[in-house]
């Protein structure tokens, strides 16, 4: 192979940055002229209703030069195809490339419009359709084509992103101006340029739309975080959701000493962009070793594709979901009525039953490997539930809780996984009106990592033989019925459930030896861990050190064992019980910030306020990014009248959750004690707007006045059952 | 004057079901249209709505209707029918021509309702998928030298049809159609 000489090559160099410099240039200037000359067209009949500098509000999206864009000034997704091809008809079915065109937004979306004004979709498309909003669209008498709709979240929109402005969300991003190149001098050269100058600099490319933000957690929270502001509401800040906060008290951020267990760091983009192999052809020029990261965001929305026809996305979602990586169910126990005795854990002890039993099962769902709740973000508009069913020998069904109905709705009295916010009327805020929500009656999941028990009662027939099989699976739909019935009107077709993970075990009536362990099942001592979280998290604190006592024994050496008894002992206020076990913790694994944690609350209770400083700092120094360790920190300063140091960890703590109610209130005092008035005034304002309004309740409590089933879901500690009489009698027991 | 316009103006004219109003087309925006059709549109828009002397009654407490899916929960909120209504844009003088068409009515009984407005695109319908509830799309081409497309679609108990006309030598017939598909999916999400 020949290869250049160097003054050969520095005269190709030269001639290609000739070429190209003054194209940039002029690139760079024709786009300057053309969207000043944009923007001032659309700021003659724009609504500022929120103010001249926040074009974006009630959203956070914003872009360089603080103006509109041009929407063309957004190279098509058709273009970045060319060379993307495979990135790109993954993307075409996912969900970010239909973020803004799917009837399931659009009902909810529309309502705006219809009632309050087009200017305050700027909330919902800040981040469903943020060239529209960049672009001034969202205002009265529009004078915007809006082509771009069908596009939703183009190539251009996230690999345009030059920075996150905190992890507030609400399309808390600032993006810049779109460019597929820089320049030799690293400045980005706007618009489209051909293909064969992205071919010859493929690493002006990579340097344009590739930044090592994209990979980050922070670069999701963008969008994957947000909260209703009182511009939307008029009432007040009210956080909507937050995958990004669950994912950073997850296990997998590596930020919390505080998870019941431990993994190594996992990004939001491990999970939901795994590497996929680059089949040629055709050509996926974004390959690297043969992979690249998949662009189908592959989650549990099954609706989208359903509608669209998106079959291979649809299957590749489901298989997600049923990968068994995600949820484990556990039939963990029974008790057999008129007895006190947990049978437990099933499988690892005989037991013997008989017709006419009254038989309580214990089932345990844990969140194993999700990095964030089950189900993430908007829970009133998606449905995940568990199906029990008790069968005979004849397969004829005994019970059957969480089962559809011939409309297509769900038992209400199912164990579902969703929540309920309401009006300021107390009624259910249906189509997701978000900015009608003033409180929320109810609200179940399983938070990343934690587990939760569900109880079932069933009576075996007196005439039963043979064996009995009992089965406990989480489905998820995507979405509620009731919302479907509403965009699609009632004669739609029966949207995709998804069985996600299920377990069954056979009860023989007689004689039940042990058995060995299915391969799904975790081993005994994390069975009964997660029993300890379940009742712990169901305020069962006798029940869960019962439990974690039962860890400890089959694993001596489990250090979390012990803390587990220790923080359920200070959950109970019994500091004086909970030392003993933080201190073994402590013998098994010195330093174990966990621990220390805990130790430390203890020692605030007995007035030990250095041991409880001195252990704190030892938490903050192995994890800076504790949320909680900053903030327990922060108030022993502040206790101990160290205010700089209470300041620190404060801003600290803001800077890793910007919403934190208690760095708010501590700052407005220290800051006005420090003589910084407005800062003082600003955080008083935000701690105002934040902090929950005492009234709320109210409305809560209307609704579950009107909703017995949702009213004893909302009970931690709940039963299920079809004896009407015996449930009733237990909730006024109760 | 092409043979068609007396017919519009005398029912604009004369016919109290419905009203000529100064508003924007709810369904698209000019600019969308002008799009469309290449180039600055001049836009028509023609209420046919029951209630007209409150075309936009907010339904701000349930947010839903006036496209529910329910006929009774419609005429609960009081304003079903009131949006219906149709934009006509037509690509301004000078230009080629291209015209756009949107109608969109309130069925009472979508199931027996809609067959009539399906009818409109005849046994040659090319069913879509992914465009409101249903919908079809059929060349009507019916003069010469000009592509026409229409899609006749439903989202709940709104009908709506969208009909793309050009005269134009640099667009294919299966372009047209594209371009229809698109606005009508533009239409029904409008609609949802």
């Amino acid at each position: 192979m020949n290869y250049p000489t160097s003054n050969a090559l520095a005269t190709v160099i030269l001639t290609a940055g000739l070429c190209i410099l003054p194209n940039v240039l002029l690139a760079q200037s024709d786009q300057s002229s053309e969207r000043k000359e944009y923007a001032d067209k659309i700021r003659e009949t724009y609504n500022f209703r929120f103010g001249k500098d926040k074009p974006s509000a009630p959203g956070n999206a914003s872009v360089e030069g603080n103006d509109f864009i041009q929407p063309g000034a957004f190279p098509k997704a058709t273009y970045c195809a060319h060379c993307h091809e495979q990135a790109y008809s993954q993307w075409r079915q996912a969900l970010h490339s239909n973020s803004f065109r799917t009837p399931f937004y659009r009902m909810s979306v529309n309502i705006l419009p219809r009632t309050a004004g087009i200017e305050f979709t700027r909330h919902c498309d800040s981040c469903h359709n943020p060239i529209g909003v960049l672009g001034g669209a969202m205002t009265q008498n529009s004078k915007v084509n809006r082509e771009f709709d069908e596009d939703g979240l183009t190539c251009t929109t996230c690999h345009s992103i030059q920075q996150v402005k905190s992890t507030e969300g609400n399309g808390g991003f600032v993006m810049g101006v779109p460019a597929v190149m820089v320049d030799e001098n690293g400045k980005r050269i706007p618009g489209e340029v051909p293909y064969e100058e992205i071919l010859k600099y493929p690493k002006r490319h990579s340097q344009a739309v590739m930044k090592d933000l994209y990979r980050t957690p922070e670069f999701c929270a963008a969008c994957h975080k947000a909260n209703l502001p009182n511009q939307l509401n008029d009432y007040k800040f009210i956080r909507a959701f937050s995958a990004f906060d669950e994912w950073q008290n997850s296990k997998f951020s590596k930020r919390n000493p505080l998870t019941f267990y431990s993994a190594d760091f996992t990004s939001c983009q491990k999970c939901h962009m795994m590497r996929v192999p680059a089949l040629a052809p055709p050509q996926e020029y974004g390959a690297k070793q043969g992979t690249f990261a998949s662009h189908r965001w592959l989650a549990g929305n099954t609706a989208v594709p359903f509608y669209y026809g998106f079959d291979e996305q649809l299957q590749k979602t489901v298989e997600f979901l049923q990968s068994g990586m995600y949820l484990n169910v556990d039939l963990f126990a029974i008790k057999k009525r008129g007895t006190d005795e947990m049978i437990a854990p099933l499988g690892s002890t005989p037991f013997q039953l008989a017709p006419s039993d009254t038989v309580q099962t214990m089932v345990v769902i844990q969140n194993k490997n999700i990095g964030h709740s089950l189900i993430p973000e908007v829970r009133d508009l998606y449905e995940a539930w568990v199906e029990f069913t008790v069968k005979d020998g004849e397969g004829t069904e005994i019970y059957h809780s969480g089962f559809l109905k011939p409309d297509g709705t769900i038992d209400e009295r199912a164990h579902s996984f969703t929540n309920r916010p309401v009006n300021v009327d107390g009624d259910f805020v249906d189509n997701h009106k978000v900015w009608t929500i003033h409180s929320v009656a109810y609200d179940n999941t399983v938070q990343a990592g934690r587990s939760v028990l569900v109880r079932y009662e069933f009576r075996i027939p007196s005439n039963a033989k043979g064996a009995l099989t009992i089965t406990a699976r989480v489905n998820y739909r995507h979405l509620r019925q009731s919302y479907l019935n509403n965009v699609l009107g009632e004669d739609h077709p029966a949207y995709p459930v998804v069985p996600i993970v299920s377990r069954s075990r056979v009860l023989k009536l007689g004689n039940n030896p042990a058995s060995a362990p299915d391969p799904q099942d975790n081993p005994d001592w994390m069975r009964w861990n997660n029993l300890g979280i379940a009742y712990l998290d169901q305020l069962q604190y006798s029940d869960a050190i019962d439990a974690f006592s039962h860890v400890v024994q089959l694993r001596p050496d489990y250090a979390d064992g012990y803390t587990n008894i220790g923080l359920t002992n200070i959950s109970w206020e019994k500091y004086g019980s909970a030392r003993a076990s933080l201190e073994k913790a402590l013998t098994l694994s010195p330093d174990n910030a966990r621990a220390l944690y805990y130790l430390a609350l203890v020692e605030r209770r007995e007035g030990k306020c250095d041991a409880e400083i001195a252990d704190l700092q030892k938490v903050v120094a192995q994890y800076p990014q504790s949320r909680d360790a900053r903030r327990e920190l922060g108030i022993s300063y502040y206790q101990q009248h160290k205010p700089a140091e209470a300041m620190q960890q404060f801003e600290a703590l803001q800077a890793i959750d910007p919403d934190d109610i208690t760095a708010h209130y501590n700052l407005a005092i220290l800051y006005s004690r420090m003589g910084l008035k407005e800062k003082a005034a600003e955080q008083s304002a935000l701690f105002a707007t934040k902090k929950v309004d005492p009234g709320a309740p109210t409305y809560s409590l209307d609704f579950l006045r009107r909703h017995p089933e949702i009213s004893t879901e909302s009970v931690p500690w709940h039963l299920h059952t079809d004896f009407a009489a015996d449930l009733t009698a237990k909730q006024k027991q109760h | 004057m092409r043979t068609w316009e007396p017919i519009v103006l005398a029912v604009l004219l004369f016919s109290p079901a419905l009203c000529r109003a100064q508003q924007s087309c709810l369904w698209l925006n000019a600019a969308t249209a002008g799009g469309v059709l290449g180039g600055p549109v001049n836009s028509t828009v023609l209420r046919t709505g029951a209630n007209l002397s409150n075309p936009r009654t907010p339904n701000a407490k349930s947010g839903a209707g006036p496209t529910s899916a329910n006929p009774t929960k419609a005429a609960a909120y009081g304003v079903n029918a009131v949006d219906d209504s149709e934009c006509l844009f037509v690509r301004q003088p000078g230009s080629s021509f291209g015209e756009l068409r949107i109608e969109v009515r309130t069925m009472s009984e979508p199931r027996k309702d809609f067959p009539a407005y399906a009818a409109r695109c005849g046994d040659h319908a090319t069913a879509l998928q992914a465009i409101g509830n249903e919908a079809a799309v059929c060349s009507l081409n019916d003069k010469p030298g000009q592509f026409s497309e229409q899609v006749v679609g439903r989202v709940r108990d709104r009908a709506f049809i969208v009909r793309l006309s050009v005269n134009n030598p640099s667009l294919s017939q299966s372009s047209v159609r594209e371009k229809t598909r698109q606005t009508a999916e533009q239409v029904a999400g409008s609609l949802f």
